[in-house]
């Protein structure tokens, strides 16, 4: 199923020689061969630049008689230039260069069996250094030997159950033992021994019962694990000892050797068959049956450098074999043709960066390829969540679906195009015979390799689902990509339409466009080059999709996009506008590019996040930040828009939530798509979010102001939802909210105000003026309405709305009055109502402080009764009481009210200080005038006159009132009032006595303080001292404190600080001495407050 | 025979930062509040056994991090949501007027299969602070819960664990009404192309 190995035989005995070969080991360019007659033969390989290159194999020398008998098994330790030797029962050092003994070990008699291993360690230090360790198994023991100085030294020995039968190190100073009955990891400095269980799962046959001839194998794999083989079982642990994961691998006879070699698992087979193998799947991937192979060398492992064995050897007794490795993009290549993506994956994975450039973006393309197979096998989640994980460029994802889902970038539409002439070719092809063809091509020297191939595929098959019938041909394996010409007839044009396919998702993903005609560049229609970073993408020819398996696609397609898009908003929002942002200099063009300040922090860290999200051929460094921002833009729109269409087609209530967030949707799209379905209320939705909100609120008139409700969507029918809507509105989009808010208004009033008075952010966001202006022209009523709002709920204090309030009440007073006509939607007031404004504008004219009395009194009309009062209430704001009164007294004849007047005008005026009262009495005065002195044509009116003095006669200047008062009055007449009058005079008389005496007693009890305080007194003696400066008070002025402390004056400050008090303004001093003055306060001690 | 399944209700807590969501989760969980405001990260959990109408549930409520640069959760995250919170602070105009693209968003992300009848539970926070600072009239926070579906709406504090409990408890109950009525559908989330209507109908009729 892949060629990962070429066998190339270098070396094969003649047939005279009857020498056989024993043992090998391969360094550097060097592979030295031990023969059974104990000659080694050292020869010098060439390594090839292509797998296809011939190989020089040279024999530098032969060194008869090396040993006396035959090898068992070579070692080396190049740092060292040593090489180590075991025959004969004695294990022995090597020069490497002269290939003569150094040393031979003397207490490694009776050994079987070496193992070397080399590598940085740590001294107790923590010095690092280069050690070279040996491990020699004699009978049960267990050999440990140091390489210092140019000569092993002996360090320990460790004694085991049995009898190793293999050895491998694992990490440092860790050596794992394949004892006859299970594995042992030995710690070589601690010498402590721990046994690895096993669990043979393998065929069901416990070890113990069926313990073979076979050895215990082990191998590293990479750094630090090990897979350990017994018979059929196998098990994967740590460098430390632990059994990592549970995966056994599928062998189907057991191994004889196995080996690493990066990045594959290499084991020897009975009947003389390598075979190759995935150590991360398991999966077999080569089988190679090589006549007599019976010696397996893999690359000793290297610490520093784990894929420096990238080749190994395998030999038979007279004939040697170089496998040699293919190139991983080749291999990469074939896997992928073939489908085997799991495999590519995790191949790719298992390579270092180093020696695949591309690793990452090849692993993301085989990663697409392998969720575009799931797709077609109808896993859509599975193939869904793929993209999604590694951020498959969406243009590609979504082509794989109708246009009804994927607009005009189908694959339906573009294989409508030129699928009939596409589909006959490689029909006519067999695949099976191609593939044979190819590989047959390759190895000249594989036999029956053919067999061993179909037998793995076999093995593999039942894991392969079995493709689907709906246009599946198109991921049966072509094993196009063999680097082999004959394959080069074998690419259909089909797979020149996925590239052309592939080149044009990416193109549209830029410019949003679909093409419907893909042209394939030449470039793209050759093989690829073998390790070539271009993988053939497989021909998608589209799955049909239809009824509930469309469904369920479009719903995975869902997870997708919502992923996508949710990675996409970090970096831009659809109010972005590449155009403004210029070309900004690199290094200061994040923040303002990606600048929202609210993701401005996250966008500058990730914007390598931004590169991984663009189609690979595009994020080249030359892109300007300004074509990436663009071109993420047009990702964004196509995701969103196609996320509106899976939802029109799998779950439409997702519409809404959709189109009211921050989305990229294509207007036209939105808008075709939406009416089409008639969801107009999302549409709205849509309009409102791209703040189109004329288009809106044209769509809401249209369907709201209507006779009868659009059976598209009744729910939009009338005011309510234009309402809704404008009350969304803040002020910027003033001249919207009153154009469109008219036919509401005109509709529904009551309703329409809830735009301008309800008490939301954004009503009071509305510049209050320009509002009261349009709706006063748009009915005086409503505008009364608002003014009424402005001043009552939001207590506006301006005085144009207070002014504006009675303007309006009068005119709508006055409307009434003067009967004009209706003009059109205007509504005639009742009389009740028309008596209710004359109600509110009256008490508004009185409680109001804000409003211009001299302007309003000019719009009120003098002789019409309606307005007596109000124009009463402003004359009296005006101050203009005798005019105010003679309303009332002539006018009206109520002298009640003016009574009442006068009354209110006493109460407000300020509470007089001065006794004599003067300004409030004139009110009175001037009623009791009005009353008794009339202008010409108004008769007196004595009775009231009276009434009022009886009552407020205190209140008016009694000289005064005499002279008004007519001689024909009689005194009895006047009783009252005197008697009122008097009785006033009396009572205010008395009261200034009283007061005068409560003056005096208060002046007594402060003198009497002012006596008890002088009493005080402190004696300062010669030797008191000032308790602050600790100095002699002596002569000096001093403050004394209420509790009796005597300080300096000038101490008396700090004295005060220390104990919290303020010093009184205005200090008295105490100039003679014996005697200070009380100038402290404390807040508490205070004396009560006397007027 | 679901019933005698154990049942975990997945809740998931949502709104801007700072109007209290962790807190809400640590008071009704752990009947703990801490003055101090720390940011959640990316998301975290707290499970809680309750009995709603004589059956023992588990809620795994989900708390999340309103601040948008700390907000990593993919899709995955969402799925299988029960019910879903919406918390603001009723002093904190904003996060009121946020919470309808809260609602919009986790109905993209998690896209459930009836989004008309996903369950929500609306909270107001912080009433604690008193009326004067208060800025979200309970009126209108009602309209909203009206408006989107009759949401249940709660005021709560975190701080004085006012009427935390009480929220929980129909957050719980909605949620393992959903999670009745997701099994009773399924999924959609089955990878393969399952008759899953003509199985639930039989499962259905069975009982």
């Amino acid at each position: 199923m892949l060629t990962a190995f070429h066998a190339r035989s270098i070396r094969e005995l003649s047939s005279k020689d009857r020498s056989r070969q024993e043992c090998i080991l391969a360094y550097g360019d060097k592979l030295l061969v031990g023969l059974n007659n104990g000659t080694l033969r050292i020869y010098r390989v060439s390594n090839p630049a292509t797998p296809t290159d011939p190989i020089d194999i040279e024999c530098l020398r032969e060194v008869e008689g090396f040993t006396k008998r035959p090898i068992t098994q070579m070692g080396c330790i190049k740092e060292s230039s040593i090489i180590v030797v075991l025959a004969d029962g004695y294990v022995s050092t090597y020069d490497m260069g002269s290939y003569e003994k150094v040393e031979m070990l003397a207490k490694t008699r009776g050994a079987t069996l070496f193992a070397l291993t080399s590598g940085v360690e740590r001294d107790i230090a923590g010095v690092p250094s280069v050690v070279s360790r040996l491990a020699v198994v004699v009978k049960r023991k267990l050999l440990l030997y140091l390489w210092k100085d140019s000569e092993f030294l002996d360090s320990n020995e460790i004694t085991l159950a049995s009898q190793p039968r293999s050895l491998t190190w694992a990490a440092e100073g860790k050596l794992c033992a394949g004892l006859s009955g299970s594995f042992a990891m030995i710690d070589v400095n601690t010498e402590v021994v721990e046994d690895i269980p096993m669990t043979s799962s393998g065929g069901g046959a416990t070890g113990y019962l069926t313990w073979s001839s076979r050895s215990p194998l082990a191998t590293r794999l990479g750094d630090d694990e090990l897979l350990l083989v017994r018979d059929s079982a196998s098990l994967y642990i740590s460098a430390r000892g632990d059994p990592l994961q549970s995966k056994q691998i599928n062998w189907n006879s057991a191994p004889d050797q196995l080996g690493y070699s990066y990045p594959f698992i290499v084991s020897l087979h009975p009947h003389h068959t390598v075979q190759i193998r995935n150590p991360e799947t398991q999966t077999l991937l080569q089988t190679i049956t090589l006549p007599g192979a019976n010696m397996l060398h893999t690359p000793q492992h290297n610490h520093a450098l784990s894929h420096a064995g990238k080749q190994f050897y395998l030999a038979s007794p007279t004939q040697i074999w170089r496998m040699i490795l293919v190139d991983y993009g080749t291999q990469v290549n074939e896997l992928t043709v073939k489908g085997e993506y799991d495999e590519a994956i995790s191949l790719l994975e298992q390579l270092e960066q180093a020696l695949f450039e591309e690793k990452e973006e090849r692993i993301k393309e085989i990663q697409m390829l392998k969720a575009e197979k799931l797709f077609s096998q109808g896993k859509f989640r599975d193939s869904m969540d793929l993209f999604a994980k590694v951020a498959a460029p969406p243009a590609r994802v979504i082509r794989l679906y109708p246009p009804a889902v994927a607009g005009n970038i189908s694959n339906e539409l573009i294989a409508k195009a030129g699928v009939e002439e596409i589909e006959e070719e490689p029909s006519q092809e067999d695949p099976k015979a191609h593939e044979e063809n190819g590989s047959a091509d390759i190895d000249a020297t594989e036999n029956g390799d053919d067999d061993d191939k179909s037998q793995a595929a076999e093995i593999k098959a039942p894991s392969t689902p079995p493709p689907k019938e709906n246009g599946n041909r198109a991921h049966t394996p072509d094993s196009t990509s063999t680097p082999s010409k004959s394959s080069y007839f074998g690419i259909p044009a089909r797979l020149k339409l996925g590239a052309g396919d592939d080149a044009s998702s990416i193109k549209s993903g830029k410019s949003g466009r679909g093409e419907s005609e893909p042209v394939a560049p030449p470039s793209a229609a050759p093989t690829p080059p073998p390790g070539g970073s271009i993988a053939p993408p497989p021909p998608t020819v589209p799955l049909k999709l239809e009824g509930k398996a469309l469904k369920f696609a479009v719903q995975g397609l869902v997870s997708y996009l919502v992923e996508m898009r949710r990675k996409l908003l970090k970096f831009v929002k659809p109010d972005m506008d590449p155009d403004a942002l210029g070309e900004p200099v690199m290094g200061q063009e994040k923040v303002p590019t990606f600048g929202d300040p609210s993701t401005r922090g996250a966008s500058s860290v990730d914007f390598s996040e931004v590169a991984a999200l663009l189609p690979p051929s595009r994020h080249g460094a030359d892109l300007t930040i300004r074509e990436q921002l663009e071109s993420l833009l047009e990702m964004a729109k196509l995701i969103d828009t196609t996320l509106l269409r899976s939802y029109m087609f799998t779950n439409s209530s997702l519409v809404g939530p959709l189109v009211r967030v921050e989305n990229f949707c294509d207007p036209e799209v939105v808008h075709e798509k939406l009416v089409e379905t008639g969801k107009f209320k999302e549409l709205v939705d849509y309009l409102a979010n791209k703040k189109l909100h004329d288009k809106a609120l044209i769509l809401l008139k249209n369907f709201g102001d209507r006779d009868e409700p659009d059976e598209r969507e009744p729910d939009l029918h009338g005011p309510q939802a234009t309402v809704t809507y404008l009350e969304k509105l803040y002020d910027d989009q003033l001249p919207l909210i009153f154009e469109y808010s008219s036919w509401v208004l005109q509709k529904d009033p009551k309703l329409g105000m809830h735009v301008f008075i309800e008490d939301t952010p954004q009503a009071e966001s509305l510049p209050r003026d320009k509002v009261l202006d349009f709706l006063r022209t748009t009915d005086v009523e409503l505008g009364v309405q608002y003014a009424e709002h402005l001043i009552k709920e939001l207590h506006d204090d301006s005085p144009d709305y207070h002014n504006w309030l009675i303007e309006g009440y009068l005119m709508l007073m006055k409307e009434e009055k003067e009967d004009i006509v209706d003009d059109g939607w205007k509504w005639k007031l009742s009389s009740a109502e028309r008596e209710q404004y004359a109600e509110k504008v009256l008490k508004f004219a009185e409680d109001s402080q804000q409003y211009w009395p001299e302007k309003i009194i000019r719009w009120i009309p003098k002789d019409d009764p309606t307005f007596y009062e109000i124009r009463a209430a402003i004359l009296s704001r005006l101050g203009e009481h005798r005019d105010a009164l003679e309303i009332f007294v002539f006018k009206m004849q109520d002298f009640g009210k003016a009574e009442a007047y006068c009354n209110r005008v006493h109460a407000l005026s300020p509470p007089a200080s001065d006794p004599a009262e003067t300004t409030t009495e004139t009110v009175y005065s001037i009623l009791l005038t009005l009353f008794l002195t009339p202008p010409p044509g108004y008769e007196p009116q004595i009775q009231p006159a009276l009434d009022l003095l009886s009552r407020h006669g205190a209140r008016v200047d009694p000289l005064e009132t005499l002279k008004l008062i007519p001689e024909s009055i009689k005194v009895s007449d006047l009783e009252h009032y005197f008697e009122n009058r008097i009785r006033h005079s009396n009572s205010r008389v008395n009261m200034n006595r009283v007061m005068a005496q409560l003056y005096k007693s208060e002046a007594f009890r402060w003198e009497e303080l002012n006596f008890e305080a002088k009493k005080k007194a402190v004696i300062i003696g010669e030797e008191r001292v000032c308790p602050v400066c600790h100095k002699r008070l002596g002569k000096s002025v001093i403050s004394v404190f209420p509790d009796g402390q005597v300080v300096h004056y000038g101490c008396a400050n700090r004295m005060a600080g220390a104990k919290g008090m303020e010093v009184k303004e205005e200090p008295v001093l105490g100039l003679r001495r014996g005697f200070g003055t009380d100038r402290w306060g404390s807040p508490s001690s205070s004396p009560p407050g006397w007027r | 025979m679901s019933s005698r399944k154990k049942v975990l209700l997945k809740v998931i807590i949502l709104g801007d930062s700072g109007v209290g969501k962790t807190s809400l989760m640590n008071q009704y969980v752990n009947k703990k509040f801490s003055a101090s405001y720390k940011a959640t990260i990316g998301a975290d959990f707290l499970t809680k056994e309750v009995l709603v109408d004589d059956r023992l549930v588990t809620m795994q409520i989900w708390d999340t991090a309103g601040q948008e640069r700390f907000q990593s959760l993919g899709v995955a995250f969402y799925r299988g949501a029960d019910c879903c919170v919406l918390v603001y602070d009723v002093n904190n105009q904003k996060s009121f007027e946020t919470l309808d693209s809260w609602r919009d968003e986790f109905l993209i992300q998690a896209s459930p299969r009836d989004a008309d009848s996903f369950p929500f539970v609306v909270i107001g926070n912080k009433i604690d602070v008193g009326d004067n600072k208060r800025l979200v009239p309970q009126k209108r926070a009602m309209a909203f819960c009206q408006s989107k579906g009759n949401l249940p709406y709660f005021e709560t504090s975190a701080k004085e664990a006012i009427n935390v409990e009480q929220a929980f408890e129909v957050i719980a109950r909605h949620a393992l009404a959903q999670e009745e009525a997701e099994e009773y559908t399924g999924d959609f989330g089955s990878s393969t192309i399952v008759d899953i209507g003509a199985d639930s109908g039989d499962d259905g009729c069975a009982c």
